[in-house]
């Protein structure tokens, strides 16, 4: 059962897709139309799903900590499909996936993840997530959106200027820049943001010129990537999407088919 | 007639700090005499307190009330049970009413505390009818846990209430600084992807105030400060903290624990310990920020959940344990009597008899409440 509290495009069609290619059932839950808009609980709409005989809830959810929320009921094994500001952690899994095949390996990579890390799941997940595998995480935005406790947090370096984070990295992560954190004043116009922290293969060719290009969807072309990125041979976002569906078949069948297969 | 025979007395302000005989008469503290002496003439109920701590009452400076009882959340009768259990004696109620009917209704009601009731200070943007309400019996005027956003309105609720000879109090937090905010913001918060309320929320909101009252006079009270950074700001505010901001950190807030999510949100470790040396010097004074909420408020996303916890029952046992009992009949009776003009909170002769009496707490065992005195009556729990 997917539960999706929040429109999600590429993530729950690429667990559908998942589902689908392992020959599991699938059924989509999305919040707005459905129980949930009538002000059902969280707890109660996992109560269902089980009671509709599911065997794991996939949850997208807009509160941090959902998931977890979910998962402590222990009615249904739960699938962390993005929870708030929190974690991504199949969006990590995917990138950590797409980087090794692309490097052939993570042994001290240089990644730096570019763009409003305070509000980003992906930013959180993938920082760990690369941090563990041994890799040098730099964190880089306005700092309105890059707090330095996100470098406590996270284990990352933190760094304020673009060309400085850029520099001899191996893998450059752009973040998707929200319109409404310009509305909350945290950061001034898309040119502002693009003429400062957009990534461009200028500064891509000056800083990192072989670096693998990531960005977790959808795109905003022109503001944190300039128009013509995404063609480049560097840019590893399709490949990212086709990962994603491959990275989520292994997370169901090892965490839900493991120990029958 | 009562006597309270063998207990340790504190009251620091009466110079008291030891075993002795408490005689109460006609409702009131008639005597103190050393252990052992001679009782006046008369005939007196004795109460054994050897080993037993004997205070004058506390009384609790936050707590929430529901005034409408409102049956799903919890009742007024509930609310001064569970104190007097926990071992208080007065509450101040803050009921957020504007109506000086309501409040006068409160205060007709029988209960094992005494009510003070807080009534509303502010109303669409205007002043309540402060007059009315102090007429009807309000001890002071809030909009907790609303902070007063409106400087000037802050200012005019301050002169206004001068004129009445009572404090305003106020919730200090700057409302745009910690918009959305769930917890204290720093690396925890961060790393939980949840909204944090900065500490200097509380400081600029706590420096404002204490500069309007510089500015303009009044009686001013910060309910539950929760940041360090708040202490040398006070000026000449009173304010208090609750218990749990003196035990715990944010890190009760890990695991996404809706029982820690509070206003104002538990802090940090540095926090903790200056507030706790800050009630021990008698600078703040204790509230038990009692707020509960039913559990489908809790049991929940913690984004989604209610601030606020069940803390009535045991903020005393709480600060009895890391303040020591000098600092805790400051903190608890003298403080709160001084600071909101209450005749009861001392065991001068005379003064009401509302008294408390507490079990210490050994290695292994917390301090406990073992029963209270309202003016010179043993209070029941039965009811």
């Amino acid at each position: 059962m997917l539960l999706f509290y929040e429109p999600s495009t590429r993530t729950r069609h690429s667990f559908e897709l998942a589902c689908k290619a392992l020959g599991a059932d699938s059924v989509s839950l999305a919040a707005a139309s459905s129980a949930v808009a009538k002000g059902e609980s969280l707890a109660d709409t996992v109560r269902t799903a089980r009671a509709l005989g599911a065997d794991a809830v996939v949850l997208r959810h807009p509160a941090s900590g959902a998931a977890r929320c979910a998962a402590a009921l222990n009615l249904l094994p739960v699938i962390n499909a993005g929870d708030g500001t929190h974690a991504h952690p199949t969006q990590a899994l995917l990138d950590l996936f797409t980087v090794r095949q692309r490097r052939g390996g993570l042994e001290g990579l240089r990644l730096t993840i570019v763009g409003d890390i305070l509000h980003s799941r992906v930013a959180r997940s993938s920082a760990l997530a690369f941090a563990r595998t041994g890799a040098r995480v730099t964190l880089c935005g306005p700092p309105t959106v890059l707090p330095p406790a996100a470098g406590t947090a996270l284990g990352a370096h933190v760094c304020h200027d673009l060309a400085t984070a850029l520099r001899g990295a191996e893998a450059v992560m752009a973040l998707r820049i929200q319109q409404e954190r310009q509305d909350g004043g945290l950061l001034p116009s898309a040119a502002e943001y693009r003429a400062r922290w957009g990534l461009d293969a200028a500064r891509l060719a000056a800083e990192c010129p072989t670096a693998i290009l990531l960005h977790p969807g959808p795109v905003n072309r022109g503001v944190e990537l300039a128009p013509d990125l995404l063609d480049l041979p560097q840019s590893a976002v399709e490949a990212q999407v086709r990962a994603g569906v491959a990275v989520r078949m292994a997370v169901l069948y090892l965490l839900l088919g493991g120990e029958a297969a | 007639m009562i006597a309270l025979k063998g207990g340790h007395i504190c009251d620091p302000e009466q110079g008291l700090d030891a075993v002795a005989d408490l005689y109460v008469r006609d409702g009131a503290v008639s005597a103190i005499m050393p252990p052992g002496s001679p009782a006046p003439a008369g005939e007196w109920t004795a109460y054994d307190c050897t080993g037993l701590l004997v205070v004058p009452g506390p009384i609790d400076t936050l707590c929430h009330c529901n005034p409408r009882d409102e049956p799903w959340r919890e009742s007024l009768a509930d609310l001064a049970r569970a104190a007097a259990r926990g071992g208080y004696t007065a509450l101040l109620a803050f009921t957020g009413s504007a109506d000086p009917a309501a409040l006068a209704a409160l205060l007709g009601r029988d209960l094992p505390v005494r009510l003070h009731p807080v009534a509303a200070l502010t109303v669409g943007g205007r002043l309540a009818d402060l007059g009315l309400l102090a007429d009807a019996g309000a001890v002071a005027f809030s909009d907790w846990p609303e902070p007063v956003a409106d400087a000037r309105l802050m200012r005019s609720a301050l002169e206004y209430a001068a004129g009445l000879g009572l404090p305003v109090i106020v919730r200090p937090e700057d409302p745009e600084l910690g918009r959305g905010g769930v917890m204290h913001e720093g690396a925890r918060s961060f790393g939980m992807g949840l909204r944090g309320i900065p500490a200097v929320a509380e400081a600029v909101a706590v420096a404002r105030d204490a500069l309007l009252q510089q500015a303009f006079g009044g009686r001013l009270h910060f309910a539950a400060i929760s940041a360090a950074a708040s202490i040398p700001l006070l000026g000449n505010a009173t304010a208090s903290v609750t218990a749990h901001h003196l035990l715990l950190t944010e890190a009760a807030v890990a695991g996404y624990n809706t029982a820690a999510k509070l206003r104002p949100p538990l802090r940090t470790e540095q926090d903790r310990a200056a507030l706790l040396a800050a009630a021990r010097d008698g600078r703040l004074l204790l509230a038990s920020g009692h707020h509960p909420s039913p559990p489908e408020e809790k049991d929940r996303e913690y984004d989604y959940a209610s601030f606020g916890a069940e803390t009535i029952g045991s903020a005393l046992a709480v600060a009895l344990e890391v303040l020591g009992p000098p600092a805790f009949v400051r903190a608890t009776a003298s403080g709160p009597r001084a600071a909101f003009g209450l005749p009861a909170g001392t065991l001068s002769p005379g003064s009401p008899a509302d008294v408390s009496v507490f079990a210490l707490g050994s290695p292994g065992a917390k301090p406990q409440a073992v029963f209270t005195l309202i003016a010179g009556k043993r209070t029941s729990l039965d009811a």
